[in-house]
């Protein structure tokens, strides 16, 4: 089966969380986010963001610029996980080439290694993962998800107030929080759609009043 | 009508079967008196020493006397409280469980994989280290994973692993040296040429005795091979040889 055959199952609530997953985690990475751009017909979006590993800002083999690197790697991968946390269905067997194809560019500044990139990249995802599951920063992928279809276009400044202003949930202790769940559920993405349902709402009903 | 099945005939005879009920067994490669896995044992040490001396972390001894390997060091994260979400306390995190990890490393790039390399001490410190400042276990396997290929990445560069091959020689020669006594001997060194590691650190080899004759096979596609359009069952069969 083929990727574009696998893409018909993605909806529109889909994408939306994509590009959210992808700019709240760059806002709370500190990651400068460009603009979101969402096409609602054909069901596609895009952020950007300002690289500093491409504006060379870092001096060549350093620690800092690797960790540059891997906040741009999270942020690459945080689309993917949001996505697949929101619709898991809708996302399995997805490859989004674009993100993918980036985190391989930028990984490739500082390594030649291909099997190093490969655990390296699987190692930003799991802390993408661990990032997207924090109640809080969940509450901001859904929040923003529904200003996106309100708003299809927003720019980095729009995006960074609108963030700052979500009421989240606040968490005490995030070890022992992440302890009960882990004792709770093993595995921690939500297959329940029950839980996505108010956000689709949200997204139908936000749709429907747009002229 | 079928032959009944006696199923309490089906298992190992009663002299094989096991005693206890311990599942676990800790390695005795260490005990092989062997000159290759002597070699393999002392460029375990030195690799530590090497890569640590290169990240800057304070070394407080190095021992290799056929019996003994030891290496302690004044682990940089430490100084750093838990749950230290700062630049400076992952940097330094980092760098201490590529230094833990380059042991195993050294040492399956010395065996060339002839042998199963094990680390519990090693796995256990970088594990525990790790775990002060990231409470995620997923986070915690995938970092431990990308640590291993960075120590693999720095010990394959010629210039690492001659003054590993170098100190290992050394440390056979001497039994012991401290922090002052490895850095005076890696800031001195002077070599014509440099060396690389005659094996190869992983693969996956085909041990009848350890691998099934499962046909289905699955594994997720990494970053790569998802982009070469491989599909899950396209990469696992690229692992088999």
């Amino acid at each position: 089966m083929t990727i574009a055959r696998l893409q018909r199952g993605i909806t529109l609530a889909d994408v939306l969380v994509h590009e959210a997953g992808h700019a709240v985690v760059a806002w709370e990475l500190g990651v400068r986010i460009g603009a979101i751009h969402v096409h609602v017909r054909v069901r596609e979006g895009r952020m950007t963001f300002a690289s500093d590993v491409g504006l060379g800002r870092f001096p060549a083999g350093s620690d800092a610029l690797r960790l540059a690197i891997e906040r741009e790697m999270i942020v690459f991968h945080a689309g993917l996980i949001a996505q697949k946390r929101f619709h898991y269905e809708g996302a399995c067997g997805l490859v989004p080439r674009t993100d993918y194809e980036g985190i391989l560019a930028t990984a490739l500044q500082v390594e030649t290694d291909l099997r190093l990139i490969d655990e390296w990249s699987d190692y930003a995802e799991e802390r993408a993962r661990a990032l997207i599951e924090l109640p809080q920063t969940w509450r901001r992928v859904e929040a923003l998800a529904v200003e996106l279809a309100r708003r299809p276009l927003l720019h980095g400044e729009e995006v960074d107030a609108f963030l700052a202003g979500v009421c989240v949930p606040r968490v005490t202790n995030a070890r022992l929080a992440y302890r009960r769940r882990e004792a709770k559920e093993r595995y921690c993405l939500t297959h329940d759609p029950e839980e996505r349902e108010p956000v689709e709402r949200a997204i139908a009903a936000v749709r429907r009043r747009r002229p | 009508m079928a032959e009944q099945v006696r199923y309490e005939r089906i298992g190992p005879p009663r002299k094989l079967r096991r005693r206890t009920r311990r599942t676990t067994w800790r390695c005795r490669i260490y005990h092989v008196p062997e000159e290759r896995f002597h070699r393999a044992d002392a460029i375990h040490v030195a690799a530590h020493a090497v890569v640590a001396s290169d990240f800057g972390i304070p070394i407080r001894r190095a021992v290799f006397d056929g019996r003994h390997r030891v290496f302690e060091a004044a682990w940089a994260s430490l100084a750093y409280a838990r749950d230290d979400a700062s630049t400076e306390a992952r940097i330094a995190l980092e760098r201490d469980c590529i230094a833990v990890q380059c042991g195993v490393v050294g040492r399956a790039l010395a065996l060339g994989w002839s042998h199963k390399v094990w680390g519990w001490d090693d796995q256990s410190l970088a594990c525990d280290l790790m775990e002060r400042f990231e409470y995620d276990s997923g986070v915690v396997t995938g970092w431990f994973n990308y640590q291993r290929e960075r120590a693999r990445v720095l010990l394959c560069d010629g210039a690492t692993w001659t003054r590993v091959e170098l100190l290992t020689q050394r440390l056979r020669e001497v039994r012991a040296m401290d922090g002052a006594a490895v850095a005076a001997f890696l800031a001195d060194l002077t070599t014509d040429a440099t060396v690389v590691p005659s094996g190869a650190a992983w693969r996956t080899p085909p041990t009848p005795g350890v691998e099934s004759n499962a046909v289905l096979v699955w594994r997720r596609p990494t970053l790569t091979e998802a982009l070469r359009g491989m599909d899950g069952y396209q990469a696992a069969q690229q692992e088999e040889w």
